[in-house]
């Protein structure tokens, strides 16, 4: 009896303990549970912050690329501050971001390539990545290009297979038929008195384009330092004027001559009239006729023209005619004519000028660029590419690469 | 073993089930936000993706007075047909700063900055859930 008696009162309190194992047991399995379910959520969380800060750092790099493209001067510079780059509130988060040179240093000098650099962060989760940049060509081809002035033109038989641009203002006042767009670049340049005559695709840049005067691209070709006094004053005495058939005497073109190429004739005045003709013979190389002096007011009545091999035949051997003079250059008679015209360029003051005109009803195949560009009648220019390129970019963009510093995709 | 024994053994018993039953609700519900979480940034990556791939000129216009609305159920099938069927309601805006002049339907300027931002909510409701935002520009990445 007394055995039974211990045997009971050792199974006292067995179902309590047994209750708290139990517990025990089901309050691990709960703590388990609840950690794995909230680092779920946690993880969810972070993997979301974590690839919203990589498009904020997209953002950033876009955000640049669209600053640097309206003025480069303005770009985001790495500074003194650590972390580099200036700090913008974007989307809920903020992007930090910088320009530097492709070797890495900065401040990034335009306009050169470039790195663009962008850290985008959202609740603590920082994503930073390195995309390269370059600047590109502004958008256009350009059968005729204005730059500061109020161009001209009259009548509706003017025909540009290409496009034309300006910085300036162009007037018309017929309808001339432009079979491409109108572009006007920078904050100058519109319809003169904003008279738009309609009917035409009209794009806008907010940056003018800048291209040499004639005097660089003499000084290009005939720098000082080799060639002294360099550019247009050392083509003055020193071109090819004797090798054209007949030869070029006193710097004047009063009738019929062949130019050969390759060569830079230099010349500083053109008056042709009835058949007389340039003829340009470039099959053995690209030839320039440079019309000076700078600043100069004589005489430039051109015709002809007519290149024996055609741009697309040889684009290597293309023609250029530089008019370095105030008074420009007039377009005479009806011929075609296979070459470049550029007449811009710049007194010591820094005013611009450069005039284009047409008298006659030529075929230009080629490209105009002028200061001031007046052309009438039955004109027409097809463009032909690249044979003049602008200084200046259009706008700078996405180069080649893209990558992610300290991170998984660098 | 007495009554109160088993009457505080059962109580604790019963307090463990109710913790776990209390337990499995909020792991349930947890478990469903993360998924929903999941997926709503799957569909608005889906979406910024698709505005990337669509690019700067052709992606059209969307102010906030009217977004481009796509709904989805909760397998993110489509459900532009019948929204009442929805889980997910994306909505996109797309705003340039500054565009072509008189154009219509409105273009951007070849400068402007178009601000994209996409906004997933849950329904019924209108709990946000994600909203990104990214910049399109020209030749931008």
């Amino acid at each position: 009896m007394r055995h039974l008696d211990r045997q009971i009162r050792r199974q006292r309190g067995g179902v309590l303990i047994s209750a708290l194992a139990f517990m025990v047991v089901i309050s691990l399995l709960l703590a388990g549970i609840g950690t794995l379910c909230v680092s779920y959520y946690g993880r969810a969380r972070t993997d979301s912050d974590y690839a919203a800060a990589l498009s904020l750092a997209e953002a950033g790099v876009n955000f640049e690329f669209r600053k640097i493209s309206l003025d480069e001067t303005t770009a985001d510079q790495a500074g003194a501050s650590n972390p580099p780059g200036v700090l913008y509130n974007f989307g809920g988060g903020t992007f930090r971001v910088y320009c530097a040179n492709r070797d890495g240093s900065t401040p990034w000098k335009p306009p050169s390539n470039l790195y663009v650099i962008a850290t985008g962060t959202l609740n603590g989760a920082t994503r930073t990545i390195q995309v390269s940049a370059k600047g590109y060509a502004p958008p256009g081809n350009y059968a005729i290009y204005t730059l500061n002035s109020i161009s001209v033109w009259h009548g509706s038989a003017v025909v540009v297979v290409g496009d034309v641009g300006t910085n300036g203002q162009l007037d018309f006042t017929g309808h001339p038929g432009i079979q491409g767009s109108i572009y006007f670049n920078g904050p100058s340049a519109g319809w003169y008195g904003g008279l738009d005559p309609g009917g035409y695709t009209e794009l806008r840049e907010p940056r003018p384009i800048q291209w040499e005067t004639v005097d660089q691209k003499a000084l290009d070709l005939f720098p000082a330092s080799t060639y002294p006094p360099g550019g247009m004053a050392y083509l003055a005495t020193n071109n090819d004027n004797a090798r054209a058939t007949p030869p070029i005497v006193g710097n004047s073109i009063t009738n019929s001559v062949t130019l050969h190429g390759p060569g830079n004739y230099y010349v500083t005045n053109i008056n042709l009239a009835g058949n007389k003709t340039i003829d340009l013979d470039n099959t053995g190389g690209p030839i320039n006729l440079w019309v000076g002096p700078s600043g100069g007011t004589g005489t430039c009545r051109f015709r002809g023209g007519t290149a024996a091999l055609t741009a697309s035949q040889n684009p290597s051997n293309v023609c250029h005619i530089y008019v370095a003079t105030k008074s420009g250059i007039d377009l005479a008679g009806n011929q075609r004519i296979d070459a470049a015209i550029y007449a811009y360029n710049k007194d010591s003051l820094g005013n611009e000028y450069g005039y284009v005109v047409n008298s006659g009803n030529p075929t230009i195949n080629g490209q105009i660029l002028a200061n001031q560009v007046d052309i009438n009648g039955n004109i027409t220019v097809n463009y032909v590419p690249d044979l003049i390129k602008p200084t200046s970019f259009g706008y700078y963009g996405f180069d080649n690469s893209w990558v992610e510093i300290n991170g998984v995709n660098q | 073993m007495t009554f109160l024994e088993v009457l505080i053994a059962a109580l604790i018993v019963g307090t463990c089930i109710a913790s776990v039953v209390s337990l499995f609700d909020f792991s349930f519900r947890l478990t469903l936000d993360s998924y929903d979480q999941d997926v709503a940034y799957t569909l608005a990556r889906n979406a910024l993706e698709t505005i990337k791939e669509t690019g700067f000129y052709y992606t059209a216009e969307a102010p906030t007075t009217s977004p481009v609305v796509h709904y989805y159920d909760r397998n993110q099938a489509n459900q532009d047909s019948r929204p009442s069927a929805a889980r997910y309601k994306v909505a996109i805006t797309v705003v340039s700063d500054r565009i072509v002049a008189g154009s219509n339907p409105i273009k951007p300027a070849e400068d402007a900055l178009r601000t994209v931002t996409v906004t997933v909510t849950l329904l019924p409701g209108s709990q946000v859930l994600y909203q990104g935002s990214t910049y399109l520009v020209r030749a931008g990445i």
